[in-house]
C-alpha cells in the first residue's frame, strides 16, 4: 500500500480500512506528510510538522496488532491550530511574543484525543491570538487558499481549513470566537462546527474572548466533524463554564427552517445570493418547511460583537507581559519591560485590538461601550430563544462572498470586520453552528452555508448539514 | 475624533509600546472602527424589569459555576514546568527588576 494516496478517505473509511488490514496507521501518516512536503511550502498551512508524526502511527499499529479495541480516531492524522497547547511542544498563538513558548501542559480536547488515538501532524497557522478573518495576521505569513493560492483561507482558523481543504490533514481541531472556524471551514471547502458555548472545555485553549471563544472540528464530511465533536465535548471540572451535555437524538424527519431574510439581504455576493436561494430550494425539494423569521437585534450584532471582543481580549491578553511566558524584550525599569515586550511582540492588530479594548473598558467610555454591548447581547439571546420556539434551525450564509485575494481588505480593519456578519450572532448567544460547503463558483472557490440550531442541538445541525452533502 | 496624542495615552494605558510611525494609521483606524460601533448608543437593551426580565438573561446554560475553595491540586506539582518558562527565576520565584528605589 505504500506510496498510493490515502488522503481522499473519510475517518470512518479510513479506521475501517485500517482496522480491515489494508493499511497501517503509519502508511496513513506517510501519506499525509507526502502530501504535506508537496504543498505546504506553497499554502503555509502549518507553523510546524512534526517530526515524530510516523511514530504516533507506529503505537497505534502495535496497539492493533496485540488486538486492543480501537476507537474510530485512532490512528487518524489531525493538525491542531497554534492556540490549543499539547504538553512538551511549542504553542505560539501564531505570535512573536511566545515564538518559543513549549506548552506546559494538555488542553483537555489533547488529552481527548490522545486518549482516543489520534496522530498529530503539526501545528497551524492562524491569525496571531485568533485575531483576523483572513490568516493574513499571523507573525509567520500568511496562509494561502488551497483552491486558490492567490486568495485567504479565511480565519482565523485558516491553517486548520486549508489543511483539511488542502488533502493536508484528515482533520484538524480549530477555535471559534466569532467565526474563526466557519468562515475559514467554508473559504476552503470544509466542514466546520462551533459547538454550543460550554459544550467544549476551553482549557489549554489560549484565551481570546473568555466568553466567546469555543474549540470545534474542521473536517471532510458532516460525520467526521460529529466523530471529533463526540469525542471532545465532555464535562472538565477544570473549565467553570464547561458542562456535561447530554446526546440529543431525536431530530424530526421534516423540520422547521427559519431563513432571516432581512438580515441576510445588504451586501451579499450575487454568487452568494444564488447559491443561498438553490440551497433553499433544495431544502425545500427534501421535505423541510422554510419559515421567514424576524431577528430585529441582529442589525447591532456586529458592533455587539466587536466592543465584547475587544474589551476581553485586551484583558486576557494582559498576561502576556514578557515576565512568564515567552520572549522578553529589556526596557528601562520593569514598565519599560512591559512596553517595550508588547509593543515588539504583538503585531499591528493584536496592539490596535489591545489598545480599543483599553478604550471601551477605561472609565467614561464602559457605559457607553462595554455595558451597552452586554446589555444589546442579552436581547440577542432573546431574539434566538423567541425564535427556538418556533423553528428548529436557522439558515444563513456563512460568509457574504467568496474567499477574496491576499492583501484586499488588510489595510482596511474595518471591511475586514464586515465580513464576520452572519457568523458573530452565534458566539453572542452562545449557540451552535455548523458551516457546510454548498457548492461552487465559476471559478471553483467554496462556497457555503450556515445552519444555527438552540443550545445543545447539535444533532439538528449534523442532521441538515448530512442532508446538504447530499443535495449540493 | 480620535487624536494621535489619544492614541498614545491610551497605549500607555495599555502598556504596548506603539512605533511612533504607525500613530496616524492607528488613530485613523480606531476612528473608522468606534464610529461602526457607535450605533450601539442607540441601541435598545435587555429590559431590567417585566416579563422578559423574569426569563433570565444568562447567553450559555451555565449558572453558578465558581468552584470551591479548595486546594486545587498538591502544592508544586507544576512549580517546575511552569517555572522553566519564566524570563528570568532564582529559587522558583520570578525575577524581575525593582519596582521601588531608594532616596538618594
Amino acid at each position: 500500500m505504500a506510496g498510493k494516496d490515502l488522503t481522499t478517505l473519510t475517518i470512518k473509511q479510513a479506521a475501517a480500512k485500517m482496522q480491515a488490514g489494508e493499511f497501517t496507521a503509519q502508511e496513513l501518516t506517510e501519506s499525509y506528510l507526502a502530501k504535506i512536503k508537496e504543498r505546504n511550502g506553497e499554502l503555509n498551512a502549518y507553523l510546524e510538522v512534526f517530526t515524530d508524526a510516523v511514530d504516533q502511527a507506529k503505537v497505534i499499529d502495535d496497539k492493533r496488532k496485540k488486538g486492543e479495541q480501537l476507537g474510530d480516531l485512532a490512528g487518524i492524522p489531525m493538525a491542531i491550530k497554534d492556540n490549543i497547547l499539547i504538553k512538551d511542544r511549542k504553542c505560539s498563538s501564531a505570535s512573536k511574543i511566545l515564538e518559543n513558548y513549549v506548552a506546559s501542559y494538555d488542553a483537555y480536547v489533547i488529552e481527548r484525543l490522545k486518549q482516543a488515538g489520534v496522530v498529530f501532524l503539526g501545528r497551524t497557522n492562524m491569525d496571531e491570538f485568533a485575531m483576523g478573518g483572513s490568516t493574513e495576521n499571523s507573525a509567520f505569513g500568511p496562509t494561502r487558499n488551497p483552491h486558490d493560492p492567490t486568495r485567504v483561507p479565511g480565519g482565523s482558523s485558516g491553517g486548520s481549513a486549508a489543511a483539511v481543504g488542502g488533502g493536508t490533514a484528515l482533520a484538524a481541531l480549530g477555535s471559534d470566537t466569532g467565526g474563526s472556524i466557519r468562515e475559514p471551514a467554508s473559504f476552503c471547502g470544509a466542514v466546520g462546527l462551533k459547538p454550543t458555548y460550554g459544550a467544549v472545555s476551553r482549557r489549554g485553549a489560549m484565551a481570546m474572548a473568555s466568553s466567546l471563544d469555543q474549540i470545534g472540528p474542521i473536517a471532510k464530511t458532516v460525520e467526521d466533524a460529529e466523530i471529533i465533536f463526540n469525542t471532545i465535548r465532555g464535562k472538565d471540572e477544570l473549565d467553570a463554564t464547561n458542562f456535561d451535555s447530554e446526546n440529543k437524538l431525536d431530530v424530526k424527519a421534516k423540520l422547521k427552517i427559519g431563513v432571516p431574510r432581512e438580515f441576510v439581504s445588504n451586501g451579499l455576493d450575487p454568487v452568494v445570493a444564488s447559491n443561498f436561494s438553490a440551497t433553499l430550494e433544495n431544502l425545500k425539494s427534501a421535505g423541510h418547511e422554510l419559515v421567514d423569521i424576524e431577528l430585529p437585534s441582529f442589525k447591532y450584532a456586529l458592533a455587539c460583537y466587536y466592543v465584547t471582543m475587544f474589551a476581553e481580549s485586551s484583558t486576557n491578553l494582559a498576561r502576556f507581559d514578557g515576565l512568564r511566558y515567552g520572549v522578553q524584550v529589556s526596557g528601562q525599569d520593569l514598565l519599560g519591560d512591559y512596553e517595550e515586550t508588547r509593543g515588539a511582540g504583538f503585531g499591528p492588530e493584536v496592539r490596535r485590538r489591545v489598545i480599543l479594548g483599553t478604550y471601551v473598558l477605561s472609565a467614561g467610555y464602559a457605559d457607553e461601550y462595554y455595558y451597552k454591548a452586554a446589555g444589546v447581547r442579552r436581547l440577542i439571546k432573546a431574539d434566538y430563544t423567541r425564535v427556538f420556539k418556533e423553528v428548529d434551525a436557522i439558515i444563513t450564509p456563512t460568509a457574504p462572498g467568496p474567499a477574496y485575494k491576499i492583501g484586499e481588505k488588510i489595510g482596511d480593519p474595518l471591511a475586514m470586520y464586515l465580513e464576520d456578519i452572519f457568523t458573530v450572532p452565534v458566539n453572542l448567544g452562545g449557540v451552535p453552528a455548523l458551516a457546510v460547503p454548498s457548492g461552487k463558483t465559476a471559478e471553483g472557490l467554496p462556497l457555503g452555508v450556515q445552519f444555527t440550531a438552540s443550545h445543545g442541538r447539535e444533532d439538528v445541525l449534523f442532521t441538515l448539514g448530512r442532508q446538504i452533502e447530499t443535495l449540493s | 475624533m480620535i487624536t494621535k496624542e489619544e492614541v498614545e495615552k491610551l497605549a500607555k494605558l495599555a502598556r504596548v509600546k506603539v512605533p511612533a510611525g504607525e500613530l496616524d494609521k492607528l488613530a485613523k483606524d480606531m476612528e473608522a472602527i468606534l464610529g461602526y460601533v457607535s450605533e450601539l448608543k442607540s441601541a435598545p437593551v435587555y429590559p431590567s424589569s417585566g416579563a422578559m426580565a423574569a426569563e433570565g438573561p444568562e447567553i450559555g446554560q451555565v449558572k453558578n459555576v465558581l468552584r470551591d475553595d479548595a486546594d486545587a491540586h498538591e502544592a508544586g506539582l507544576y512549580t517546575a514546568d511552569l517555572v522553566k518558562a519564566f524570563a528570568k527565576s532564582r529559587d522558583n520565584y520570578l525575577s524581575v527588576k525593582p519596582i521601588l528605589t531608594k532616596n538618594e
